[in-house]
């Protein structure tokens, strides 16, 4: 006997606006996101270089009071929407040891159009390396003697 | 006073967390109280106090019963 169709199957999934993750390690591939209504998806990763204040460097050990990063994180996230119109926002941050070329941050931003989204991108960043409680401390490549 | 700590202020003091002897007293004088307890914090001016995951001033006076952080220059991205 063939399954009848249930109401909620046929729901649209609701996709969360704002999307906060801290991570373990470097972050991997990004995984394929969306926001309905979208004319403009700005993606933007940091990755480690390969010097710190002038020295070599082989790493950065991030360090994180998690809860307070999380919190202010998705605090942007929504200031964001707020004030730049933009649609949903996503922040992937890593924690632990990210070796040079590996990624570290990724922000994604949905909007109608590109001009807010690049505005919003720029805003957020400023922001979080102002009062996000994330940390660096510089693995330095040690020369062999 | 149960105090946590992060990145370079925990690397510097070999600690996540410092407990002072200490009861109610201001943001500020709670830098004041680690600084002489660990002079080795060079950084301790650059330091902000965060109360239950928001920063506050300097005056702002502390509870003991509050989740308290040292939070000293941040660097995420």
């Amino acid at each position: 006997m063939a399954m009848r169709s249930r109401w909620w199957d046929r729901c649209p999934v609701a996709e969360p606006t704002v999307v906060v993750a801290i991570v373990d390690g470097p972050l991997g591939p990004a995984q394929p996101w969306s926001a309905e209504g979208a004319g403009a998806i700005l993606s933007f990763e940091g990755v480690v270089r390969p010097t710190e204040g002038g020295s070599a460097i082989d790493a950065l050990d991030y360090d994180a009071y998690r809860p307070m990063a999380e919190s202010t994180l998705t605090d942007l996230a929504q200031l964001m929407i707020t004030d730049h119109g933009v649609t949903a926002v996503a922040v992937e941050h890593a924690v632990g040891r990210v070796a040079v070329g590996e990624i570290s941050f990724r922000l994604r931003i949905a909007s109608e159009h590109r001009a807010e989204g690049l505005a919003a991108a720029a805003d957020f960043i400023s922001l979080m390396k102002q009062d996000v409680p994330l940390f660096k401390v510089p693995v330095v490549r040690e020369v062999a003697t | 006073m149960k105090v946590l700590l992060f990145g370079a202020e925990a690397a510097a003091v070999g600690e996540r967390s410092v407990d002072l002897a200490v009861e109610t007293i201001t943001a500020n004088e709670l830098k004041e109280h680690i600084a002489q307890a660990y002079p080795d914090l060079t950084s301790i001016e650059a330091c902000r106090v965060a109360v239950n995951q928001r920063f506050v001033d300097g005056d702002q006076e502390l509870d003991d019963g509050d989740e308290i952080a040292l939070v000293g220059p941040v660097s995420g991205g």
